[in-house]
């Protein structure tokens, strides 16, 4: 059966099917959310997200852009709109911080300098990505975690090549800007 | 540049994290049965910080009964006040 033949079984009413598509499309999605959210829980959390919204509005997938299309337009709302629910719990996140940092598995190859280094340089470029506007994020964020095209992430954010272009170039900027004098010195 | 291979580094190694081998079970548990709410992260994290501030409670408490007994106490009986209870258990008694 192709993916076609499957996503008209389900519109049809073959609720059954949708595990096919589950599994196809979810490590694509967790991949995604990983970009946004930089944890696994909470990357796992939206994909199972994501994959309910799909199931709920199924119907109004009319075919128009590719089914793989209209799943990254769902998950990058849904992504964007799970941080700006948690904007607001700073001391939340403080906590989990701290306790990522305490259980983190540390390599074995370097010293505790190196992974202290690591981890503060790993936590400024995080910081630097979430600070992104959101539509570079976007875009940056796609292009870099999924590989996508200039073309594919134009049709996701229905956008032209030429703004996504430019959209990529100055996130590109803006994070030499902030995290040169930070990653680079060292 | 230096700084886009810290970057690129950072990505590769989120990009090679692994979801749960169970994941896909789990949606389609909870698309199966939609009244079945997920367990929130930061649920997971009151109950273990609930936990936690019980024993530490526990712990605090324990202590503070530990530091109030250094006081020497004692019982002072005097025997002669004591009713014989083998005069009951005599054959004579009977």
């Amino acid at each position: 059966m192709t993916e076609q033949q499957i996503i008209q079984a389900i519109l049809s009413g073959d609720h059954s099917k949708f595990e096919w598509l589950v599994e196809k499309y979810q490590a694509m999605v967790f991949r995604t959310a990983m970009g946004f959210v930089h944890n696994k829980e909470d990357a796992e959390d939206l994909t199972q997200d994501v994959f309910i919204r799909v199931f709920q509005a199924f119907k109004t997938f009319n075919g128009d852009a590719e089914f793989s299309t209209w799943l990254y337009r769902i998950t990058v709302n849904t992504s964007i709109n799970h941080l700006n629910k948690i904007k607001n719990k700073g001391l939340l996140h403080f906590a989990e911080d701290i306790f990522q940092q305490l259980f983190n598995k540390a390599s074995e190859d370097q010293n505790p300098q190196q992974q202290l280094e690591q981890t503060e340089r790993d936590k400024a470029i995080r910081k630097a990505i979430d600070a992104l506007p959101e539509k570079q994020r976007t875009a940056f964020i796609l292009s870099k975690y999924d590989d996508l095209t200039q073309k594919e992430i134009a049709a996701i954010m229905q956008s032209t090549e030429g703004s996504v272009e430019q959209l990529l170039q100055r996130a590109k900027l803006r994070l030499q800007k902030k995290l040169s004098p930070i990653v680079g010195k060292k | 540049m230096k700084t886009d291979h810290y970057i690129d580094e950072l990505i590769n190694k989120e990009k090679q994290t692994e979801h749960n081998p169970f994941l896909a079970t789990r949606i389609m548990s909870r698309i199966e049965n939609p009244m079945q709410k997920p367990v929130k992260r930061w649920q997971t994290i009151a109950v273990a910080a609930s936990i936690v501030f019980a024993i530490v409670s526990g712990i605090g408490l324990g202590n503070s009964y530990i530091s109030n007994s250094d006081q020497m106490d004692g019982l002072y009986v005097n025997d002669s006040r004591i009713e014989n209870f083998s005069l009951y258990n005599t054959d004579s008694y009977e």
